[in-house]
């Protein structure tokens, strides 16, 4: 099987993947006992206008039928539906909220594989000391810190001294200043610097600081974990004793003989933990008053809004596939012994 | 007798102690520390006392000539922080424990019962399990939790829908290989029924690989546990819960009553990191060859 064809295989079973999550979703709401309209506005309706809003959500058809108006409206419509009380469509809100989600996961990443990398190297140079150690303890507290907890901790050990700031995505003006901006692409950062608003993208990448070290120091444990282990691996191959031998001093016999062999897994555990990403985001997100995807989930389950918990996993399926298949892809593009 | 050597053998012993702690702590902390975990009235000599808020670790209250010490302080509400951090261990590990047994049963008889019998079977159970093992696990958990609402049972089963497919794919994977082992295919030949090659032979030898998983799940299900009960799921007060006093406590943590915050904020992370050490490090000292990322 060529590229092509595995990328095409690999798009062809995310549909699968969503329809999987979207049936357990459906089951999940509509055998559970409560139904959304009892949930918002009380048990204390009256029956006629219980009767109406059940037959406006589609909700007095049989499950089977409401099952498959759902899959239709969620495949064929691309509709995800409206919220139950503002009637906003969760599409909209999500477009608004993803960007945000989006710049917090990749400030994240790099902050985890930053860390990582360097405490692997470092474990890795410093083989026979205490170093390496140290790394691995600090890889299995990271792992056993909450993401939340940590976030607090920034907030009062860094952020109360420091004058950073704890909450929200941009100052209020600045809020108000990059909706009329010329140019508009929903992401912050993107929009301050295609409008040369240089302040409003010091002002988000500040805001930003708090939540990206929280997420990757959350995350760092497991790079650094991969970085070590496979750096170390190669350490001990011919090839690096035959470099060390013509006298290449041993930090480049590291960085460069060594580490590449860490690419690879470190892709891989990259695409693995998107799903913890994402996760975290979500904690990340609420600690912070980050408005993105995560704080909108967390803002569904408050109000009971199935549409948008329902909208927001579909996204996140879609997010997970399409990051497995890129990470496939980059796979072929950075060792040129995979095939497929 | 000597000391122990390396992070495996420190790893073990550092973790047993403190999953013995928090389980003695989980089965009689709340009896140990009575109704001071729960509320601020204190009833001395039939007399009722209100205790006030946000006093500093180490305050003590003199009431009818006693002295009371509170050794961690108050919380907003004027409860005995230490009290609930005490009695807080029986909710998270009762949680724990639930969501890791229905996991790991459920897991491993689809597991079973996917890699013996294979074909569509194996097929649609592995594209459901890849599915939601693909799946950001907490916000499936707190879409689960949302839907089911409070109780002990609830949240289990939130948490455990989500490490389902971890306990499945190992399974199936196991009696893949030993499907085509030769003790199985003797016991084929020899008419043994399905339910006795499975039960009998292949089950045994999935039991060490189970437990194995087992102590790093636990860990996972704790911090999971800490995660929803933040986002105030699954959990009504006053019920102690270190997630969820420390989402109660957020503003008067940040505004700088630092221990209401890290008491039980250190709780959860010695509690994970008791039962990850556990795993990890007898991992590594039984399976020395297999190093794992």
């Amino acid at each position: 099987m060529g590229l092509k064809e595995h990328i095409l295989y690999r798009l062809a079973l995310t549909p699968l993947m969503l329809l999987v999550l979207l049936t357990l979703v459906f089951v999940l709401m509509r055998v559970l006992p409560g139904d959304p309209i009892t949930m918002l506005e009380g048990k204390n309706i009256p029956e006629d206008v219980l009767a109406r809003r059940r037959a406006e959500l589609g909700l007095d058809k049989p499950l089977h039928i409401q099952y498959v108006n759902y899959l239709y409206s969620v495949f064929v419509k691309l509709d995800l539906g409206v919220t139950a009380l503002e009637r906003i469509p969760v599409s909209y809100l999500i477009a608004t909220r993803l960007p945000a989600t989006v710049d917090l996961a990749i400030a994240g990443s790099i902050v985890a594989i930053a860390i990582g990398v360097v405490m692997g190297l470092l474990s890795a140079r410093y083989e026979e000391s205490w170093f390496p150690q140290f790394a691995r303890v600090y890889s299995s507290v990271v792992y056993s810190i909450p993401v939340f907890y940590l976030g607090l901790l920034l907030q009062v050990g860094l952020a109360r001294p420091s004058g950073l700031p704890t909450t929200g995505r941009l100052n209020p003006v600045n809020m108000v200043t990059l909706d009329s901006l010329p140019v508009r692409t929903g992401f912050v950062l993107l929009d301050s610097l295609l409008n040369w608003r240089l302040d409003i993208a010091a002002d988000y990448l500040m805001h930003m600081l708090l939540p990206a070290l929280t997420l990757g120091i959350y995350l760092s444990g497991i790079f650094t974990r991969v970085t070590y282990l496979s750096v170390a691996e190669a350490m001990v191959q011919d090839y690096t004793r035959a470099a060390r031998a013509r006298g290449i001093r041993e930090w480049r016999v590291v960085a460069r003989y060594g580490f590449r062999n860490a690419l690879i897994p470190l892709l891989t555990m990259a695409g693995l933990q998107v799903a913890a990403l994402l996760g975290g985001a979500v904690l990340t997100e609420t600690t912070f008053n980050w408005e993105g995807l995560g704080l909108l989930v967390y803002e569904g389950v408050l109000k009971r809004d199935y549409a948008i918990v329902q909208g927001a996993v579909t996204i996140y399926a879609l997010i997970v596939a399409l990051v497995s298949l890129a990470v496939d892809v980059a796979y072929a593009l950075v060792d040129p012994r995979v095939r497929y | 007798m000597r000391l122990p050597r390396g992070f495996a053998e420190w790893g073990l012993v550092v973790g047993t102690a403190l999953v013995a702690v928090f389980v003695a702590l989980a089965l009689v902390g709340e009896s140990l520390v009575g109704p001071r975990a729960v509320s601020n009235i204190l009833v001395v000599d039939g007399r009722v006392y209100e205790v006030p808020p946000l006093l500093p670790p180490g305050s003590s209250l003199v009431v009818e000539g006693r002295e009371l010490v509170f050794i961690m302080g108050t919380d907003q509400l004027g409860r005995d922080v230490f009290a609930r951090v005490v009695s807080g261990a029986r909710f998270v590990l009762t949680v724990a424990f639930f969501s890791t047994a229905i996991s790991a049963v459920i897991g491993t008889i689809l597991g079973l019962l996917s890699g013996y019998i294979g074909g569509f079977l194996d097929r649609v159970l592995s594209l459901v399990m890849d599915s939601m093992y693909a799946f950001p696990g907490l916000i499936l958990a707190i879409a689960i939790a949302a839907l089911l609402g409070v109780g002990v049972l609830n949240i289990s089963l939130a948490i455990a829908v989500v490490y389902i497919p971890s306990y499945y794919r190992m399974v199936r994977g196991v009696v893949l290989s030993l499907k085509a082992a030769p003790f199985v295919e003797a016991a084929v030949l020899a008419g043994a029924s399905s339910w006795s090659i499975v039960t009998r032979h292949i089950l045994p030898n999935v039991v060490p690989q189970i437990v194995s998983l087992l102590p790093v799940s636990f860990a996972d299900a704790i911090i999971t546990e800490a995660g929803l009960t933040f986002l105030g799921l699954g959990i009504e007060p006053p019920t102690p819960d270190w997630g969820f006093d420390l989402n109660k406590g957020r503003q008067f943590f940040l505004a700088g009553y630092w221990w209401i915050g890290v008491f039980p904020g250190s709780m959860i992370i010695l509690s994970v990191l008791g039962f990850l050490l556990v795993g990890e490090s007898l991992n590594e000292l039984l399976n020395p060859r297999k190093v794992e990322a």
